[in-house]
């Protein structure tokens, strides 16, 4: 390829980030932004001072945000800080190496993982790619589905929703709530979570002036707050964490609270992290376990407790035992095959 | 693949620089792939980074690569910058997030050590990464068995699991296969060919009580994994009616169809076995009724039974 002389028209930013990225690596001192204008090619020689600071900005924001620090904006002298700029070598693990490959080869390619972009250089950095050594062949090793409704769409949406996150910046949307009711809402976004393929997000309600939870998939016409982008709307409580947020499924809804007392017995008994996620109280109770945990819906209880029998049984409320064992048995009648049936 | 902006192609080359340097040779697809983008615009922009270099810009000075019969090849030291550079703060979080999907939660060491290579400057603390975004409702119970089925399968192994399904009183030992694992709605399953059985098995990865790696190579087998955690060609169905069409959620039916009939919902389910559609419609609690066949029928009511006399007993 043709070298291209200083001061030739260079069409195409690309190069003329790259040329500023070898330059500042290239350089033993701190140089100053005459210079950096002067010798590295792409800057367009008849640019006044305004243009070419607004473009040199954009170029040292690019580098930065691809992991390149860049001291001296104090003295006007600029320099690549080589010791935080280069990786440090990372050993891995033969465990740990496969596990990276593995998950992260699925979540590259699911829409509902909005960070898809950042994993792949972050793998690319790593040297963390697939060399085509790996024994699948051409079979996929991993597929991850995070989201099955629309995951574009909340993929999408969890993106820009994160960088409200981390920006701190109001956002605003329509929302369809479970009823079907549609209502706008003017929140301030502290956390998202992921939970049983549906991203939630988490912050407070500005009118109503309370931590509320919501369903992504839910949104419409989402818009982070686009004024003062680096200034900060609100600031999140210090202790807050999206962790509290994340419940079992008869823990959402609007009824107070209850508290139940749940047995586990059995192969329950031996998935109690799993099936209890860290929610109430486990307490050992002979060979089972007792388990007491707050309830909003207990509808939703009984449903819970049957999908990951057996072996879970309410023990309190009374009442609410009894239900269930109404409830089953008219459900074990209403299926009981008829006198004379085959 | 629409075309990347200038921010990303830039960012493709440069990060990938200390590749190029360590390997010299690597095939175009492979190449493309790994940065995200197609061959041929990955072939514009290397065409594009042979142009780029230090002063004096002559040709001793400029990035000596090109793009050769299906190959991306270096033949001389780079101008600069031939070693990996740090995780930015986002690709730092990335990474993260991937990790505790996988059921790594951001306190193990191996995140530490992941994080402790991105640009520090910028980088929000680990207790904050935690406290904002969760990508798993997984507990960290999982990663232990992640990594050895994760280790099996790249290395082409046989993975000795200890695997308890629904109600099973005590896991039993299997000798599997890997083939792929799949995550759906936050639940982990390893697709593998089980040799007890001596068929392919879908396990559920909160089930695998232990995974042990073994040094028994797997044998290439003509099996395409499915991608999917159920796969519904080919079941028979089950007839179910709602009577209140509000109570008919599809999420809770995978790969049903549902049809309106006099005010309610009549619904046909693919199943397996008796052993789930009757555990899914007696947590319905009377919401569905089965119409046919009667094998489910028959299931729901036993298992209606059974669960009425554990709650009595409780």
């Amino acid at each position: 390829m043709r070298p291209r002389r200083k001061g030739t028209p260079v069409t195409d930013p690309v190069e003329r980030v790259v040329n500023l990225a070898y330059y500042l690596a290239d350089q033993k001192r701190p140089v100053s932004i005459n210079r950096i204008r002067a010798e590295v090619t792409g800057y367009p020689e008849d640019q006044d001072d305004a243009a070419f600071n607004r473009m040199f900005e954009r170029d040292k924001d690019d580098l930065r945000r691809f992991g390149y620090v860049i001291d001296g904006e104090a003295d006007g002298q600029y320099r690549l800080d080589s010791r935080a700029t280069f990786a440090s070598s990372t050993t891995l693990s033969p465990e740990e190496a496969a596990t990276l490959r593995v998950v992260c080869a699925a979540l590259l390619d699911d829409p509902a993982f909005p960070f898809a972009e950042d994993l792949r250089f972050a793998l690319v950095k790593l040297s963390m790619t697939d060399d085509g050594q790996t024994p699948h062949g051409d079979d996929v090793p991993a597929v991850s589905r995070l989201a099955d409704e629309d995951p574009e769409d909340q993929g999408a949406n969890v993106s820009s929703l994160d960088e409200a996150v981390r920006g701190r910046k109001t956002v605003e949307f329509d929302y369809r709530n479970s009823r079907g009711e549609d209502k706008h809402h003017t929140i301030e976004p502290y956390g998202l979570f992921a939970h049983s393929g549906r991203w939630y997000l988490v912050g407070r309600d500005r009118d109503l002036d309370e931590i509320r939870t919501y369903c992504v998939s839910r949104l419409a016409d989402m818009r982070p707050n686009p004024r003062a982008p680096r200034t900060p709307d609100f600031e999140r409580p210090a202790d807050f964490d999206v962790a509290a947020f994340t419940a079992l499924p008869f823990q959402y809804g609007s009824a107070g609270p209850i508290t139940v007392r749940l047995r586990l017995t059995g192969d329950a008994a031996r998935r109690s992290a799993d099936l209890c996620a860290g929610k109430g109280t486990l307490s050992a109770e002979g060979d089972s376990l007792s388990w007491v945990v707050d309830t909003r819906n207990t509808d939703r209880l009984l449903r819970w407790a049957i999908e990951n029998g057996p072996g879970i049984s309410i023990i309190e409320p009374a009442a609410l035992a009894d239900e269930m064992s109404v409830r089953l048995s008219a459900l074990a009648e209403s299926h009981a095959r008829r006198e004379g049936s085959l | 693949m629409a075309r990347a902006n200038a921010a990303t192609r830039a960012r493709r080359l440069l990060s990938a620089l200390h590749l190029l340097s360590e390997r010299r040779r690597i095939p175009l697809d492979e190449f493309a792939e790994t940065l995200g983008a197609s061959p041929a615009e990955l072939t514009d922009d290397l065409s594009l980074l042979s142009m780029c270099g230090v002063a004096p810009y002559d040709p001793w000075a400029l990035t000596p690569i090109g793009v050769d019969d299906g190959w991306v090849e270096v033949w001389g030291a780079l101008p600069a910058l031939d070693a990996a550079i740090r995780l930015s703060a986002p690709e730092a979080r990335a990474l993260a997030a991937a990790l505790q999907y996988a059921g790594i939660d951001p306190d193990d060491p191996l995140v530490s050590r992941l994080l402790d290579t991105a640009a520090t400057t910028e980088l929000e603390s680990k207790k904050e990464l935690a406290r904002v975004l969760r990508t798993s409702d997984e507990e960290s119970t999982i990663s232990d068995v992640m990594m050895s089925a994760s280790l099996a399968l790249t290395e082409g192994k046989v993975l000795a699991i200890e695997y308890a399904r629904t109600g099973d009183e005590s896991p039993r030992r299997r000798d599997i296969e890997p083939l792929q694992l799949l995550c759906e709605r936050g639940v982990w399953y390893l697709h593998a060919f089980c040799r007890d059985a001596g068929a392919p098995r879908t396990f559920r990865i909160d089930r695998v009580v232990s995974a042990v790696v073994t040094d028994d190579d797997a044998p290439k087998r003509d099996l395409k994994p499915t991608g999917k955690s159920f796969v519904a060609e080919g079941l028979p169905t089950a007839r179910l009616r709602f009577a209140n069409p509000a109570d008919y959620d599809p999420r809770d039916w995978p790969y049903s169809t549902a049809r309106p009939d006099a005010g309610s919902v009549v619904v046909e389910v693919p199943y397996a076995g008796t052993g789930w559609i009757s555990r899914q419609v007696v947590s319905h609690l009377g919401a569905v009724e089965v119409e046919s066949p009667d094998e489910v029928r028959d299931a729901v009511a036993e298992y209606a039974r059974r669960q009425a006399s554990g709650v009595a007993a409780g």
